[in-house]
């Protein structure tokens, strides 16, 4: 696109960019808005005092006469375990994407550039396990993880969350290994690699792209889960921020909003900024380096 | 495209001339396959195959190995309970609407990031907000958003003077079910834009400016260019959304529980409450796995057709 | 060998004779059961099973007399667990706590059968809810660990919301493993797992005489097949939360105490101002399972017969509390009822548009903080009287239990920290302010621990006016069922939303029926 610029050299060509480039900022407007506000919203909820917040004429989209508070993260951090559960969270997705990674990249670009007998078959067959509604699967699944004696432990959702996590991430990565170019791969092979060796050195550099993306899916998709870290543990430090705000923080007909906000927050900034300041920027690094 | 074509050279070459077994294709594949199979296979076969069976006997969340088989009983009854038809519909338009509005918002919005102008690493820290922050509390936040009386949609919308009386967002059947598909693609929309972007990023910049030297449009690129190189990703990507979306209910057991009077059911959230809540785990299965049938033909057709074409 | 004979003697008494005794037991049984339970421990069954009959004039009788005692709370203070006794005395709960009455606390122990040993080194894992009274939770858990230490058993204690223990109890009956004792919260699934929990019977005989027996209310909660699978620890009391300015400024200097009043008193309120409203919720929620509960059974409405095979909730005092449902919607609510959860009616009542809810005592602690203008104008009002021959006094409410799982570490540990808990309740009633309500009889003598607050004094009159869902039988699995798809709010829901109140009915008794039917019942 940064080409496309320099080649508008007519001044009719540079206002219509201007035109478009305004277009472009108004359509991010909006949908910054739409994104936006519940997130400022859980915002000013965290830091509002109680009175405010229940009180129908105060102005509800910044604070009040009682100004801000800390309480209610206050409140999250000294009398609940969230520190822990962040911790928790941290272990759980991390090697998530980890085991995702081992398991979803070589099986994708099986899918994507081999062919063998029965593939077709196993691969959709991983696919149809979704269909599967977790809401229920989570039952036999317990039997499982309670035999090998991971109920109530951390280790029970390492273990499970692959299992949505892989067929997925298989699929995706199979769709990014077929956008390398074959010609490159072929190439390296013609140059006297063997065909791991390809892939090794000119294939994976070139889907890092696809794998920062299932890095991230599936990071995000382990903190998504509810139903099977609700179920699977109980104990206070083995619990993960989502279970662990939702459990303690509601509590039968009262809600802790403002802990309960700055929760969901802290949950949710962290791997918004990851995303976007740093992955980001190196993913771009490395992919316009190998290909030019 | 031609790929086929040289894979097939490539075969021939590579089983010829390599000396590792483990390059040839009916080898490394396999190999490489097994482990995502097995690993699927041991922790998703065997109770999905349970949760087959659940759906034919009699077992409730009490009974320890399998319940007694009876059949279709347990259909039977669903299609008598009047919730289960309401449940099968919002099912399907929650589906339709909500994977509609995620491609279509999430094709523009993938649009303009990749437009990379200045500022966009913050409009997209910003929009990619809703998809990180955990669906079961942001859901939460919605059901705050939306409370009859600290509503701050309807304070905007009333200071804004579009409305001039509150909406009953939650209490109102068809503004409920319009609610929930309303988070649902909020919180979805950002994930198609951001898989949608990393197809985009990953198609080599030379193709582009190929295209472009050769006097291709933004349109024409788009449609001659990138569309058939992420068109698996793409594919994947919404196959997937639609799947999850079928078969998820946070947003609805968050926001209604299926309320008011029943009609915000989808078949997820009417599954848990009968199998789960209720404790009558063959009649949940059932209501759960009513549309695996169907799912599993469409799933199967549309991925073997992916595969074989190789788009 | 005796205990199994006795047992299959009884389960056959259960199925066949209940008309039989319900012809004959009403007199004879209520005083043969406390005398003879000391000694055979495992004759428990047959009195909750004989006294359920009485129970059909009782909660009538039980329900117009209490009315008495509330208006004039100085006289049913003073005299308070000897007028329990009397006011209802054809009630199940008198029998027993007239028994005990006579022979108090006198040997206690030795009454109830030998009390559980705890097994030194033994590991007991509790699972609660996160209780609305965070300060509860602090108190249970400094306690539990105390009386570990105390018994050098390892002891561990787990919070979890409310509503989400069911799918957590699923978990651990499919895994067969996770705690010892565990809480049913509100929904009670005692009878569907009944396989895998414990008898409790042992100690609910060795606990009831120690406090004079337990409440009418604790004595069906929980009992499966004759034997007591989970029993009761508290109750949640649902009072009505009112301004106490809205009613004066309307005329009523207290909380009516019908609800043709309340609804006349409704009316005035919103005539004065239209913001003023009252609520009771018509969505899936649990508020709304019970309060209309509350109105449906004040009227005289029943869900199922005492022995709980038949479906008895389509009747001429349902339909009047369902008309009535309608009225009380057009004249003091919004269709904002349409959309709540457990926590909609205590924000209308945090907002300060609220003139009244029927809620536990939650939503007036937690305005003390939130809203304190509100708490300052709002007080607890009794259970407001229904109309009609069948109308009395009936306030649905939820009741929590203790169970244990059958692969628990050691039951007899887990056994003697409930024995030990119930020991505490001066404890638990204070720290909670009541919000925990005792199941046993001794336990309401006034003042109640944590009730001395004259804001809270009310709630010293409940004891006979509490009822869980399923009156007149028990909490049954098909109960858990009618309840976990809300069928009560929703047949409300939708006379209010045009249907006629016959046709509303109507749908009700069909999923009563259906859900009747695949429980095995006759409907």
């Amino acid at each position: 696109m940064a080409a496309a610029a320099a080649y508008a050299a007519e001044r009719r060509q540079s206002r219509r960019a201007l035109r478009k480039k305004l277009l472009v900022y108004a359509g991010l407007c909006v949908y910054a808005v739409v994104a936006g506000l519940p997130v400022y919203w859980m915002f000013i909820t965290a830091f509002k005092p109680n009175p405010d917040l229940y009180n129908l004429k105060a102005f509800p989209l910044f604070f009040n006469e009682h100004g801000v508070t800390l309480e209610h993260v206050a409140l999250l951090f000294n009398k609940t375990g969230f520190t822990t559960w962040a911790g928790n969270t941290l272990i759980v997705a991390v090697a998530v994407v980890l085991i995702t990674l081992l398991f979803a990249v070589p099986a994708g670009y099986a899918l994507a550039r081999l062919r063998f007998r029965g593939a077709e078959s196993l691969t959709i067959g991983i696919f149809m396990t979704y269909l599967v509604p977790t809401t229920l699967l989570f039952l036999p699944l317990v039997k499982i993880i309670s035999t090998i004696g991971l109920f109530d432990k951390l280790g029970s959702l390492i273990v499970a969350y692959p299992t949505f996590t892989i067929p997925f991430c298989t699929w995706l990565m199979a769709g990014f290994f077929k956008t390398v170019p074959f010609e490159i791969e072929e190439a390296a092979m013609v140059d006297g690699c063997s065909r791991l060796g390809a892939i090794a050195r000119v294939v994976l550099p070139l889907s890092l792209t696809g794998m920062f993306t299932v890095a991230i899916f599936a990071f995000t998709l382990s903190m998504q889960d509810f139903i099977y870290a609700l179920t699977f543990v109980t104990s206070s430090d083995q619990k993960v921020i989502t279970v662990g705000v939702v459990t303690e923080l509601i509590r039968g007909d009262v809600f802790f909003w403002g802990s309960l906000m700055a929760g969901a927050l802290i949950a949710g900034v962290p791997v918004a900024i990851l995303y976007t300041f740093f992955l980001d920027r190196f993913v771009a690094g490395i992919t316009g380096g190998a290909v030019k | 495209m031609a790929e086929t074509v040289s894979a097939l050279g490539v075969r021939r070459r590579a089983s010829r001339s390599s000396p590792l077994r483990l390059d040839r294709q009916s080898v490394l594949g396999p190999v490489l396959v097994a482990p995502a199979i097995l690993f699927i296979a041991v922790l998703v076969g065997y109770p999905f195959v349970l949760a087959i069976y659940l759906s034919v006997s009699d077992a409730d969340v009490a009974t320890s190995g399998l319940g007694r088989f009876v059949g279709l009983q347990n259909f039977v009854a669903l299609f008598e309970a009047d919730v289960f038809w309401t449940a099968l519909r919002n099912t399907l338009l929650f589906t339709a609407v909500s994977w509609l509005f995620k491609g279509l918002l999430g094709t523009i919005l993938a649009f303009l990031l990749n437009e990379n102008l200045r500022f966009t690493r913050v409009f997209r820290f910003v929009i990619l907000l809703p998809w990180t922050i955990p669906i079961a509390l942001s859901s939460i936040t919605w059901k705050w958003m939306f409370d009859t009386q600290y509503s701050i949609v309807n304070w905007i919308g009333r200071a804004l003077g579009l409305i001039h009386e509150n909406p009953n967002w939650l209490g109102e059947p068809t503004l409920a079910m319009i609610s929930i598909i309303a988070v649902n693609v909020w919180r979805g929309f950002p994930f198609s834009a951001v898989i949608l972007l990393a197809g985009m990023t990953s198609i080599p910049q030379e193709i582009l400016d190929a295209a472009h030297v050769d006097g291709a449009g933004p349109v024409t690129r788009f449609r001659k260019v990138v569309v058939p190189m992420i068109a698996p990703i793409l594919f994947v990507g919404t196959l997937y959304d639609l799947v999850f979306s079928l078969t998820d209910m946070t947003v609805v057991y968050l926001l209604t529980l299926g309320g008011p009077a029943n009609t915000t059911h989808v078949l997820a959230s009417f599954a848990y409450l009968v199998g789960i809540q209720s404790g009558a785990l063959g009649r949940g299965a059932a209501t759960a796995l009513l549309l695996l049938p169907i799912l599993a033909v469409v799933v199967f057709v549309t991925l073997r057709t992916l595969r074989r074409r190789d788009i | 060998m005796h205990t199994t004979g006795r047992r299959t003697f009884l389960k056959g008494l259960g199925t066949l004779a209940v008309p039989i005794l319900a012809a004959c037991g009403g007199a004879a049984s209520p005083t043969a059961a406390p005398t003879t339970a000391p000694a055979k421990p495992t004759e428990a069954p047959k009195p909750a099973a004989t006294t359920a009959p009485a129970a059909t004039s009782a909660p009538a009788a039980a329900a117009t007399t209490a009315p008495a005692a509330a208006t004039k709370p100085a006289a049913a203070g003073a005299a308070s667990p000897a007028a329990g006794a009397t006011t209802a005395p054809a009630g199940a709960t008198a029998a027993p706590a007239g028994a005990a009455a006579t022979q108090p606390a006198g040997a206690p122990a030795a009454a109830g059968g030998p009390a559980p040993k705890t097994k030194s080194g033994a590991s007991l894992k509790i699972l609660l809810w996160s209780h609305f009274v965070p300060a509860y939770d602090d108190w249970f858990d400094k306690y539990a660990k105390s009386w570990g230490d105390k018994k050098k058993v390892d002891v561990k204690v787990d919070h979890i919301q409310n509503a989400t223990i069911p799918a957590r109890l699923a978990a651990e009956s499919s895994a067969g493993a996770g705690h010892d004792l565990f809480e049913f919260q509100a929904v009670l699934q005692a009878a569907t797992y009944k396989d895998k929990l414990v008898d409790l019977t042992d100690i609910y005989n060795l606990v009831g005489p120690k406090y004079g027996g337990w409440t009418a209310m604790a004595k069906t909660f929980g009992l499966v097949e004759g034997k007591r699978m989970a029993i009761m620890d508290y109750a949640i009391l649902q009072p009505h939360l009112y301004r106490v300015d809205y009613f004066k400024d309307a005329g009523y200097d207290k909380f009516p105490d019908d609800y043709p009043t309340l609804l006349e008193a409704t009316t005035k309120i919103r005539a004065k101002n239209k913001d003023h409203v009252c609520g009771l919720p018509l969505s899936n929620c649990n508020d709304g399972n019970h309060n209309w509960r509350s109105v449906i059974y004040s009227f005289g409405g029943a869900e199922q017969s005492e022995d709980g095979t038949k479906v008895t909730i389509a009747s001429d005092e349902t339909l009047a509390a369902i008309k009535f449902g309608v009225d009380l919607y057009k004249a003091g609510m919004t269709d904002e009822v349409f959309s709540w959860d457990d926590s909609g009616n205590n924000r209308l009542l945090l907002s300060g548009r609220g003139a009244w809810i029927d809620n536990a005592t939650s939503a007036y602690i937690t305005a003390k903080d939130q809203a304190p203008d509100v708490y300052k104008n709002s007080a607890i009002g009794l259970q407001p009287k229904g109309p009609g021959p069948k109308g009395g006094r009936r306030n649905g409410v939820d009741g929590n239990a203790w169970a244990i799982w059958k692969w628990a570490n050691d039951a007899d540990t887990a056994k003697a920290f409930i024995v030990d808990w119930y020991d505490q309740w001066k404890d638990w009633g204070k720290v909670t302010n009541g919000y925990n309500s005792p199941p046993l009889l001794d336990m309401w003598k006034k003042p109640m621990p944590g009730l001395e607050d004259p804001n809270f004094q009310i709630m010293q009159d409940w004891r006979d006016i509490a009822f869980v869902a399923g009156w007149q039988g028990t909490f049954n699995a098909a109960i858990e069922e009618v309840n976990a798809t809300f069928v009560v709010p929703n047949m409300v829901a939708r006379a209010v939303r045009g249907e006629s109140p016959e046709a509303a009915m109507k749908w009700g008794e069909s999923e009563y029926k259906r859900i009747f039917q695949k429980h095995g019942l006759p409907g």
